[in-house]
């Protein structure tokens, strides 16, 4: 039996659709996953209702479309990347996760027919070869937690190999480097993780590395010809703030230097309304949920503007001491943000979307 | 349990009304008194033996108006348990209407008596709650707070939806707000805003409720010379919110008082729609004909070359400062 990783400990039982039964995925990660008890349950049966405490994996088929936008709003700037759906909801617990008001559950879903996935990929990618596409699996998963049983990010990289107009970002909170031998190009892949003050990675981030074995991780990476990338989203206003963020900081400093890294993104916290009773009702310990929220322009509530304007100066200033300052962007922020921390609006420099691609590609300008 | 059918005459200070199962205690009301004084008894009170004397099970009012009026008590004598005491009193005073602090006063004394779910399915719909409903589950979780706090709700003074966030509070913090139910009678929205913004405050800045009302200037409100009840919840409720959303709570009064300044002599009324997620402001003005119209727009023109556009445009655009 493969050896799990911590994070995964908690799957307990194994669910099934019927037509996912024959598929290769599916016989490889009930060989990674032997003694745990199956059922196997018809297409239709409706959602699972998985009646343990601990967690449960669902093997389906996806009928939906794989590759589709990040679901942003055009009231603040959007990062442009393309989300490929690999599949649903996370093992690990952290206090603010956003997939807990977009899921009614906690089931772990894992879509069983990649080549369907793959065959929609080609087909996209294929169509027009000069058009570059950046892609990333870690939005309604993580992109790395469950690579120990699916191994599907390194059936991805090396499919991609094919596609030199692409390149995938590969965004996780765990250590998972078993697929970095299948990469054909380090330069269209990008490892990336996301990172806070360490308060709140000991406090509310349940079952997720370390911050040391994250940088560690991207350093590994750099050193192997990867351009990493990493997340400051979201970025939590608390007590001492300051410290733990500057904290986090130097370690970057300590563990990569500008030239490894693609972009750094600065994302506040920021949720639909009634993510917050979820929070305060499962996580009591996560006082940051109390924060000075207001409703912002796309009907997220956000922290207050002067607050995130002053949380996000205190880290552009700190990042950019160290060099950084050309990998800074922000995730969903107004220009009114832009310009107050970086003295630009992505309007002026061609826009955000553009930007990040060219950072992706290594520098290399879009010709279309 | 027996009730039985004879109906006899005692006098009035032959009963002791002090039976716990008399929870509802209250003065009669005018009519019910005019009523036994002009048309006498015609419901006999009930009565158990105790010693000598009897023990009131059910019609403590009654009691009351014949003492007053020197006449003897028709009653039946009734031989039951506590619960079934409890019960007839709650059946013969089913018509009343009930307020939370009176449910609550029942549930007390059943409370000793019946398990939660006997209360929540058997008691509770006898008192009009749902089973299934918030009131009922807000009354039940309400035992597990300080005794203290009966008094308020009972009286009315702090309504049932305080509950939830004074459950969420820690002992020490749910004493250190009691004084604010002592005499004041809060609205349920007033308390339960007070009462949350409080919380949150704290858990925000990992501090106690307590240290929030103590560093706050809650408590010299309740002492305030010349307040009145409904400012010094006013004026308690104002605070709650400062300390819930400071900087919020800043940036608002100075755009207030500079949208003041901006629209004084003038029908306009200025405000910020996007709670400052942007610079933005709005202007409104009511005309109703020409004349309005016309000043409404000199009055435009005036309120344009306000030197304070600047800072009311700018007021969200520097970094927040540090509390204070």
């Amino acid at each position: 039996m493969t050896h799990l990783p911590a994070h995964l400990a908690a799957i307990e039982h194994i669910y099934l659709d019927r037509s996912a039964r024959d598929e290769p995925l599916t016989a490889r990660v009930l060989d990674r996953l032997p003694g745990l008890p199956l059922t196997e349950r018809e297409d239709e049966a409706g959602p699972v209702e998985h009646p343990g405490t601990g967690q449960a994996l669902w093997l389906r088929r996806f009928k939906g479309r794989f590759l589709r936008p990040c679901p942003g709003t055009r009231i603040y700037h959007c990062c442009a990347y393309q989300i490929a759906h690999i599949g649903e909801n996370c093992p690990m617990s952290c206090t603010y996760c956003i997939l807990q008001a977009y899921f009614q559950d906690r089931t772990l879903k894992v879509w069983t027919n990649r080549d369907d996935f793959l065959e929609e990929l080609d087909r996209t990618f294929s169509e027009d070869p000069t058009r570059r596409w950046r892609i990333g699996t870690g939005e309604f998963t993580d992109s790395l937690a469950l690579e120990a049983l699916t191994g599907l990010s390194g059936d991805l990289v090396e499919f991609l190999g094919r596609f030199p107009n692409v390149c995938l970002e590969l965004k996780s909170k765990i250590v998972d480097l078993s697929w970095t031998p299948r990469v054909p190009r380090p330069d269209r892949v990008l490892p990336a993780w996301s990172l806070n003050a360490p308060q709140i990675v000991a406090t509310q981030e349940q079952g997720t590395a370390s911050l040391e074995e994250r940088l560690q991780a991207a350093r590994t990476c750099a050193d192997a010809g990867f351009k990493v990338c990493l997340h400051f989203d979201p970025i939590i206003h608390f007590p001492g703030w300051q410290e733990g963020y500057s904290r986090t900081i130097k370690m970057i400093g300590d563990m990569l230097a500008p030239e490894h890294v693609a972009y750094i993104s600065l994302g506040s916290f920021r949720h639909m309304p009634e993510l917050a009773g979820i929070i305060a009702r499962r996580h009591p310990q996560a006082g940051y949920v109390h924060g000075e929220f207001v409703p912002g322009l796309d009907g997220k509530m956000r922290l207050l503007r002067p607050l995130r304007v002053e949380q996000f100066t205190f880290l552009a200033a700190r990042l950019t001491a160290l060099g950084f300052g050309p990998a800074l962007y922000f995730c969903m922020e107004s220009d009114e943000v832009w310009r107050a921390v970086l003295g630009r609006t992505p309007g002026e420099f061609g826009g955000l979307g553009r930007y990040l691609m060219d950072r992706a590609f290594g520098g290399e300008r879009d010709s279309g | 349990m027996t009730v039985s059918d004879a109906v006899i005459l005692i006098p009035a200070q032959a009963i002791e009304a002090s039976s716990p199962c008399l929870f509802w205690p209250g003065e009669p009301d005018e009519s019910l008194a005019f009523s036994l004084a002009r048309l006498g008894q015609m419901e006999p009170v009930l009565v158990e033996r105790q010693g000598e004397g009897f023990s009131l099970v059910a019609g403590a009012r009654r009691l009351a108006v014949l003492t007053d009026l020197g006449r003897p008590v028709l009653a039946r004598e009734v031989e039951a348990t506590d619960l079934e005491k409890g019960l007839l009193y709650l059946s013969t005073n089913a018509a009343r209407p009930l307020t939370d602090g009176m449910r609550f006063a029942a549930l007390r004394y059943f409370h000793m008596l019946l398990t939660e779910s006997e209360l929540t399915n058997f008691v509770a719909p006898l008192m009009g709650l749902s089973p299934q409903g918030r009131d009922i589950r807000l009354l039940l979780a309400w035992f597990n707070l300080p005794d203290a706090f009966d008094p308020a709700l009972m009286s009315g003074r702090l309504p049932l939806a305080a509950g939830e966030p004074l459950s969420r509070m820690t002992r020490e913090e749910q004493e250190a707000v009691l004084p604010f139910f002592a005499t004041l009678a809060w609205s349920r929205g007033s308390a339960v805003n007070f009462l949350t913004w409080i919380l949150e405050a704290a858990r925000a800045r990992e501090m106690s409720a307590s240290e929030i009302l103590a560093q706050g200037g809650f408590y010299p409100i309740l002492s305030e010379e010349g307040l009145s009840p409904k400012d010094a919840i006013t004026a308690l409720t104002a605070l709650a919110r400062a300390a819930r959303y400071p900087a919020l709570f800043r940036l608002e009064t100075e755009a207030v008082r500079l949208g003041r300044e901006i629209c004084a002599g003038t029908a306009f009324r200025l405000t910020r729609p996007d709670q400052f997620e942007t610079p933005a402001v709005e202007l409104t003005v009511r005309v109703a004909g020409p004349g309005p119209l016309s000043r409404a727009t000199a009055d435009f023109q005036k309120i344009a070359a306000s030197p304070l556009w600047d800072r009311l445009f700018n007021l969200a655009e520097a970094p927040a400062e540090p509390e204070a």
